[in-house]
């Protein structure tokens, strides 16, 4: 009987100590706990997280025609953003441009939060880490206010209800809307933070650089109508970098068989122009995952005011025929190639003429300077055989000539949305015979706070009507 | 000490037996009958049998220590008593010598004797002999001849009751109302006492035990026909679910998303692998554990209840026993009508109705072709008249290819099916090994499944002190997949050209003219015929799983026992597609990545598509077990310690392009170019190609556990149990691996008190328990956790937030209250249970919608999960086995289950917070987490649109349901049946016997049909026929609620959800089925062959009738369900009703 006392207090001490924990401490492979910088850098490097994008309001602008024979194929949601309903989308929809952003806000937030207290890596420089999630963030917030609060005013901008700004990453918190001039403060605060971390020119597109920072500060104070620092940022933006791809250089994929440049259907495709978000030259900072619209047609607005003799863009980006040389009905034109995916980024064109518009927008006009900048663009895309520089004729129609290369150029694009809500244009949309106008004072210029967000997070909604 | 008649010594658990060429061993020369006979039992397994009581056991006795043969043991020791013995299966009887007949003890006083007699038999009228036989409550007894007669001297007392038991017979009750000559039939014991409860930890009798289980012999799950394991389990069990998809369900599903499988525990050692890979034939025992006293064990795995498999051992008789066991199943051919699918006119009609209303010269370049739409797209741009436009319809119209697919798509399902078995043992080794081979065809042409499967058991007693146990069972299956790809296409489309040429299909965005046009432009053909697709492909899947068991068990003492087990397993599959370059698949990709010079980017040729699977998982296991009885208390207890590792390692997505199957050549393609993405000039974005990629798990768990039960007079039992699993699963703080599960149980026997004294109840137990089990989702944890990978754009590494920070995150916790009674009343002719429980379970976890200004949540793919409200789950189960009839050659007996599960999701932190959430199925406090929910029915307005009622009985046009709140619409009941069961009545006459198998589902509801969006359909899928009711014009209202086309691209949902979630779609879904029918006769004793030990013929059907409340006379059977998925509003392709089975099956022992 005591030989079987000690087997068994044996075999319960034996049982104790072989409990040790080792044994389930393995990390399931695949994933991983942060820990260090380097993995705080891979966060940001998570392209589907962080370069989400935007422009699916760029349906909302005047580039864009919903033909009526496509209208039974266009979904309610598009269809919402066409006509400018008062909600895009319902409660169970998502509003993408509010996720994407906010994705990238919040892995932002957690690279700022811990940064300092991990340790750190060998692979990624810590400042670069730092700049980039301060860029993330500024650019997503920059993104988020112009898109559903009112346009930055600087009379009321402390009063105005800007967007949620949260700055942890936390799933547990409801965060409230903040004034717009509190988002702006952020935003300034961390392009600063930006600044003095990132590099010139960044490692791959989709990372920020000082470029990147002062092509968006050029763009922000344009947007808050201070000419003079909008002017001298995106000076330095271009000072680093102004690549232009010269459009002459495009050709037909498909010889139509007579000797005029002009004419071929680019719908059949394109030579020696590189669609590739990275590898296209005048990309500086590239915020979209690849997606491809198809069926997007332009409005003949648009098309009419292109020089269809000599513009290279209406040759090579704009089709009246489909890929099977079928003409599209009713005379409308689709887009091909470039424009096809959407764009919220920044690119070198953007930058030029920010820097024109604000040249001729400050206090003392620098026409001088601005022509020159203009013609740098224009010379890239206007067919070179018939090529004539733009020549100053007086101020008011330098800006016109600039503000309508800036309409061709930024066509198709989320920018192009918010140039109708920061320029307080108007526009009407004739559907299915019914009439559909946008007022510069429209609330609907201000999108809705999504309703999946207000379900769950009781924010202010904005006052809605056309 | 006075004895009675019949006396068992030690527990009925431990039957084995001997030769009596046995040796024993006699320590002490000194003893009592008593002592020797406890002593021959443990070293043999024997048990001795007193016939009377003329004998004092504890009469001092002396014999040589030393090893003798048993034999020459009993002899000695008898002949002094005057007694002889006989060996009778595992007992050894004892009796007088000389008398066959035994006078019960002669009394004092002179009373009236009456004699009684009779003969015991069985219920196939064989003789029973050494039936004992007794009066009830007194020592007087008897055992029957080996005749079966019986003869016994009484007391002249009226009311006098005869016992009367056998092993493995039904103790029987029998007052003598006056009689002399009484027959007995005892009926075999199919529930009987000797039953034991496996929980894999311990084994148990089942009247002990404490839980609610539920034990399902060889028998019950041989008495139905199908050959695999998960459909015999349907319906034999109260409680238990066995769903469409072969997915269980015991009481309930009690998480949301944590999944609510059951864990299926094979010899004792989780088992990760399909219930279909465990052949049926090789099962002995299965034992469904449904509470906390009986799960609990399992800890964190066990919450959703468990499946305990045991499979068939040796007996240790000295005997080989061989037994073959064939299968053949046919089933009923497909039949398209079935699917109640358009025909070709109707098809033509509806099209042409979509397009003379859509416009077709609007349908833009991309989109969807059709053979129909081409004509009519001709039509229009004027190439063809009207008239001869309508002719070409007319002429599609006329042929019709539903009788064509069936001939080149499908076959009839077959399988057949065989299993050798050998089983020997000596009481030193006991041995089982079975092979098994079968070979299936699924309704595709072109599949056919071959699976080898082997099991070998062994069971070796070194001495008495070791024993070791050994298992390895694993089978090799190979599946051939050719044809399973076939999709529903338009009815009029033909495969062949009057001269036998495949002919193209319009497919996606190409018919004819884009087929020759991208041909033109220098791309491969898109040409599509889907006969030629399955000619020239070669899809195979291989697996092989073993999984081995060993245990070896040290008993030191008679009351401990130390037992070391190891489990492996481990399963590899490959599965190989190879696209023949002709293929439409090899041609459409090389295609996609054609640059517009026309370069290819993959080389043309064959390609190899492979994927490689492995798991494994190894169990390691201490256990400590003590057994002691002491003074009228029985103490068990078993304390133990246990690893788990369960890994799976995946190598998806392999490719070899230009690869010849011959001489193994391949070319090598750049990954690169293929996940940068391509534009291409008539595709746009090329898809980025899904490179190689490899994913590894490994789950791990260390658990600590103690089981305790005592039992006091055989009356009362009591048991505990607790359990500490720490897991990997959840992180690295131990705060969040730790997860104690326990649980306390009682039982009492009210039958075995003294007081109790109801003649007709034979036995009576109340029993309760309570307990705690958990539940993780290994997805999740309350640190942030990423994924690691390339991003495909830069090509740096990357980490994607798979899960965030969640510090609130915790356990899902199932609490479980059992209460029972088991009975058997009437002579034990009725036995079974009624259980009730009440399943609570807490912090359960759930995919949440989150505010996406979190960065989480706002898309379906963004969920997070946290742990979200609370789960009720309360029901009955009862269970009822009778033997109705009881006659030497008539016997019908009948098993009736009956479960009652009602559901609610008490509290829910984030529910559904609007009505298209709630139609999506997204938790709603106070419902069932399987509610449908729909809208009341208002008809079709003036232009064909539904309309709906709102909450007010207003009719409410669909553009208007904007408005709606979740109140305007109703919660009509549940999707999965609250009440279901089974009703198994089984008949033998003579050698003839049958089975007749029902179940029943009640109180659930269901969409009848699954409608489609038609604009996105019309031309590319036959559809549902419910459509030819369509509204065409102006008062079709008034006889119609299926709504006009709708041509819109892209159907709102409130439409969708005005018509397929209205009422008048939704329909009761009761239903009774008649699962099968089996017949079954044994030519044993007609054959006459001493060789042949059995011969059995089996005959079965399945799915033979049904009656369901619904209109829709599939409603039970199609796979309807109301989950958000790709394919939510379309009939799923070729969704045929359960077929028909017809098997054939023969048995036969040597």
């Amino acid at each position: 009987m005591k030989t079987m006392k000690k087997i068994i207090y044996a075999f319960l001490v034996l049982a104790l100590v072989s409990c040790g924990d080792d044994y389930v401490t393995l990390l399931p492979y695949g994933k991983t706990i942060p820990e260090n910088t380097d993995d705080l850098a891979q966060m940001l490097n998570a392209t589907n997280d962080i370069n989400g994008g935007g422009g699916n309001f760029g349906s909302q602008a005047d580039d864009i025609v919903i033909p009526d024979f496509l209208l039974p194929y266009t979904s309610v949601s598009g269809m919402n953003a066409y006509t400018w309903q008062d909600f895009m989308y319902q409660e169970n929809e998502q509003d993408e441009d509010w996720v994407t952003h906010y994705k990238a806000v919040s892995r932002a937030n957690f690279v700022i939060q811990n940064i300092d207290s991990y340790t750190e890596g060998s692979l990624y420089d810590i400042d670069d880490t730092r700049g980039r999630a301060h860029f993330i963030r500024a650019n997503a917030l920059f993104y988020l206010v112009n898109g559903y609060a009112k346009h930055y005013d600087a009379a009321t901008a402390s009063t105005d209800l800007g967007v949620p700004m949260p700055e942890a990453m936390d799933i547990n918190v409801l965060t409230p809307r903040s004034t717009v001039q509190e988002v702006y403060d952020l935003i300034f605060a961390d392009l600063e933070v930006a600044l003095d971390n990132l590099p010139d020119n960044p490692k791959h597109k989709t990372f920020a650089s000082k470029v990147a920072v002062h092509a968006l500060l050029g763009r922000i104070y344009l947007y808050q109508e201070k000419y003079e620092l909008s002017a001298e940022h995106s000076k330095k933006s271009l000072d680093l970098n102004s690549t232009l791809k010269d459009y002459n250089e495009i050709e037909y994929a498909v010889d139509d068989g007579d000797d005029d440049p002009s004419t071929g259907n680019p719908a059949m495709g394109i030579t020696n122009f590189d669609n590739n978000k990275l590898s296209n030259p005048e990309n500086m900072y590239v915020n979209e995952k690849g997606s491809f619209r198809t069926e997007l047609y332009i409005s003949n607005e648009l098309v009419d005011l292109f020089d269809k003799a000599n513009d290279m863009r209406y040759w090579y980006f704009m089709s009246d025929e489909d890929p099977y040389g079928t003409p599209v009905p009713d005379g409308y034109y689709i887009v091909t190639n470039d424009g096809q995916q959407p764009w919220s980024g920044v690119k070198t064109p953007e930058v030029l003429l920010n820097y024109c518009e604000a040249l001729m927008k400050q206090t003392s006009p620098n026409s001088t300077e601005a022509v020159t900048y203009l013609n740098m663009l224009r010379e890239k895309r206007y067919y070179a055989a018939t090529y004539v520089p733009y020549t100053h004729v007086d101020d008011p129609t330098t800006l016109a000539e600039i503000m309508l290369e800036r309409r061709k150029e930024l066509r198709l694009t989320a920018w192009r949305w918010f140039d109708m809500k920061r320029l307080g244009l108007s526009h009407t949309r004739v559907v299915n015979g019914k009439s559909y106008t946008i007022q510069a004072s429209s609330n609907n210029y201000m999108w809705a706070i999504p309703l999946n967000v207000i379900a769950i997070n009781p924010l202010e909604q904005n006052p809605r009507g056309l | 000490m006075r004895i009675s008649v019949i006396l068992l010594f030690g527990c009925f658990m431990q039957i084995s037996a001997s030769t009596w060429a046995q040796k024993v061993n006699v320590r002490d020369a000194k003893t009592t009958y008593k002592e020797l006979f406890q002593e021959v039992e443990r070293q043999t397994g024997l048990i001795t049998i007193l016939s009377n009581d003329e004998m004092d056991i504890n009469d001092e006795i002396e014999v040589e220590a030393g090893t003798v043969e048993l034999q020459e043991l009993y002899t000695d020791i008898l002949k002094e008593a005057n007694m002889e013995f006989r060996m009778v299966d595992d007992y050894i009887v004892i009796r007088p010598a000389e008398k066959p007949v035994i006078m019960a003890e002669a009394r004092d006083q002179e009373e009236k004797q009456i004699i009684i007699k009779g003969i015991v038999k069985d219920q196939n009228g064989e003789p029973i002999p050494f039936a004992a036989i007794r009066v009830k409550d007194t020592t007087i007894g008897t055992v029957s001849q080996v005749d079966g007669t019986y003869q016994i001297e009484i007391d002249g007392e009226a009311n006098a009751v005869l016992e009367v038991s056998s092993l493995g017979f039904v103790t029987q009750e029998i007052p003598l109302n006056d009689r002399t000559v009484i027959d007995i039939v005892l009926v075999e014991e199919t529930m009987g006492l000797n039953e034991v409860v496996v929980t894999g930890y311990q084994t148990i009798s089942k009247e002990r035990a404490t839980g609610s289980f539920q034990i399902v012999n060889a028998d019950d799950i041989v008495n139905v026909a199908s050959v695999d394991l998960t459909q015999r389990l349907e319906g034999v069990a109260a409680g238990v679910k066995v769903n469409k998809d072969g997915s269980i369900v015991i009481r309930g599903a009690s998480t949301l998303n944590a999944g609510s499988q059951p864990l299926i525990v094979l010899n004792g050692h989780p088992w990760e692998g399909n219930l279909l890979e465990i052949n049926p034939d090789d099962v002995e025992q299965l034992t469904v554990l449904k509470d906390a006293a009986s799960a609990s064990i399992y800890g964190v795995r066990g919450a959703n209840g468990v499946i305990v498999i045991t499979t068939k051992r040796g007996k240790s008789d000295g005997k080989l026993r061989v037994n073959y066991n064939g299968t053949f199943q046919m089933a009923e051919s497909p039949n398209l009508d079935d699917l109640n699918i358009m025909t070709s006119k109707e098809y033509v009609d509806l099209e042409w109705d979509a397009y003379e209303t859509a416009g077709m010269t609007a349908f833009p370049w991309y989109n969807y072709k059709s053979e129909l739409g081409e004509i009519y797209a001709k039509m229009q741009s004027g190439s063809i008249s009207e008239a001869e436009a309508l002719q070409m319809r007319d002429e599609l119209a006329s042929y019709d290819n539903r009788r064509d697919i069936e001939e080149l798509f499908f076959q009839r399902e077959m399988v057949q099916k065989h299993t050798l078995s050998f089983n020997y043992g000596t009481e030193k080794n006991q041995f089982y090994a079975s092979l098994s081979f079968d070979e299936n065809k699924a309704i595709w042409k072109g599949t056919k499944g071959d699976n080898i499967s082997f099991n070998l058991n062994d069971r070796f007693k070194y001495n008495d002190i070791l024993q070791l146990n050994l298992s390895v069972l694993g089978n090799f299956r190979k599946n051939k997949n050719n044809g399973q790809f076939a999709s529903m296409t338009r009815p009029y489309v033909r495969f062949y050209d009057e001269e036998g040429n495949y002919m193209h299909e319009a497919n996606g965005s190409y018919d004819a003219a884009t087929v020759e046009y991208h041909e033109s432009r220098g791309l491969l053909p898109f040409f599509y015929n889907q006969v030629q697709e399955q000619e020239l492909k070669d899809k195979e899947t291989k697996s092989s799983n073993i999984s081995t068991n060993a245990s070896l068990d040290i008993t030191p003492t008679d009351w401990l026992k130390f037992t070391g087990s190891v489990g492996y397993s481990v399963s590899n599959g490959r599965t190989e597609d190879y696209q023949n370059k002709e293929s439409y698949k090899v041609r459409s990709f090389v295609n996609r990545y054609t640059d517009m010079m026309m370069n290819q980017v993959i080389p043309y040729g064959n390609i190899l598509w492979y994927d490689d699977t492995k798991s494994e998982n190894l169990t390691t296991r201490l256990q400590m077990s003590i057994n002691k009885q002491i003074n009228e208390f029985n103490f068990g207890f078993n304390a133990g310690w246990e690893r788990n590792a369960f890994k799976v390692e995946n190598n998806m997505g392999n490719a070899r392009f230009n690869y010849n199957s011959q001489r193994l050549t391949e070319n090598v393609v750049n990954w690169q170019d293929l996940t940068q993405g391509y534009v291409n000039a008539f595709f746009g974005w090329a898809s980025m190609w899904n490179v190689p990629r490899r994913s590894q798990s490994e789950d791990r768990f260390q658990s600590a556990f103690f089981l305790g039960n005592v039992s006091f007079k055989e009356k009362y039992d009591l048991s505990a149990s607790w359990r500490l699993d720490k897991t990997n699963l959840f992180g690295q703080s131990s705060e969040y691996q730790d997860q104690p599960a326990w649980s306390i149980g009682g039982k009492w026997h009210v039958s075995r008190e003294d007081f109790f004294n109801v003649s007709w109840i034979n036995e009576l137990g109340f029993k309760a328990s309570y307990g705690l089990a958990g539940n993780i989702d290994k997805n999740t944890s309350p640190f942030l956790i990423a994924n690691a990978g390339t991003d495909y754009f830069t090509g740096e590494q990357s980490l994607s937030v798979a899960n965030p920070e969640n510090p609130l995150l915790g356990w899902e916790q199932t609490y479980t209250t059992n209460i029972g009674v088991d009975y058997a009343l009437f002579n034990n002719r009725v036995r079974g249970s009624i259980e009730f429980y009440n399943k609570q379970t807490k912090d359960v976890l759930a995919e949440v919608n989150m505010d996406p200004t979190t960065g989480f949540g706002g898309a379906w793919y963004d969920k997070v999960n946290m742990n979200n409200g609370e789960i009720l789950n309360r029901g009955v189960d009862i269970n009822i086995g009778a033997n109705i009839v009881r006659n030497p050659s008539f016997a019908y007996d009948v098993n009736f289950n009956f479960s009652y599960n009602y559901n609610e999701l008490v509290s829910v932190d984030k529910p559904a917070n609007n009505r298209t959430d709630v139609v999506y199925g997204n938790p709603v406090e106070g419902q069932p987490i399987d509610f449908v929910y729909g809208y009341k029915n208002a008809g079709l307005d003036a232009t064909g649109e539904p309309q709906v009622y709102d909450r007010d009985g207003n009719v409410v046009s669909w553009r208007d349901m904007g408005s709606f709140d979740i109140e305007d619409g109703e919660f009509i009941g549940r999707l999965t049946p609250p009440v279901y069961g089974s009703l198994n009545n089984h008949f033998t006459y003579k050698n003839f016997s049958a089975d007749i198998f029902i179940l029943y589902d009640f109180g659930h509801f269901a969409p009848q049909y699954n409608y489609p969006s038609p604009v996105r359909t019309a031309g590319t899928k036959n559809m549902i026929n419910v459509y030819n009711n369509r509204w065409r014009q102006a008062g079709d209202e008034a006889h119609t609620s299926i709504p006009k086309l709708d041509y819109t691209g892209y159907s709102s949902q409130d439409r969708i959800a005005a018509t397929w979630n209205s009422d008048y779609n939704i329909d009761n879904a009761d239903v009774i089925q008649l699962k099968s029918i089996n017949l079954s006769y044994d030519f044993t004793s007609l054959l006459n062959v001493p060789a042949i030990k059995g011969l059995k013929l089996k005959v079965g059907i399945e799915n033979l009738w049904h009656w369901t409340a619904a209109d829709n006379d599939r409603i039970y059977d199609t796979k309807v369900s109301w989950e958000t998925g790709g394919d939510l509003y379309y009939e799923r392709d070729f969704d045929f009703p359960r077929f028909k089975n017809y098997t054939v099956g023969l048995s036969m022992q040597f």
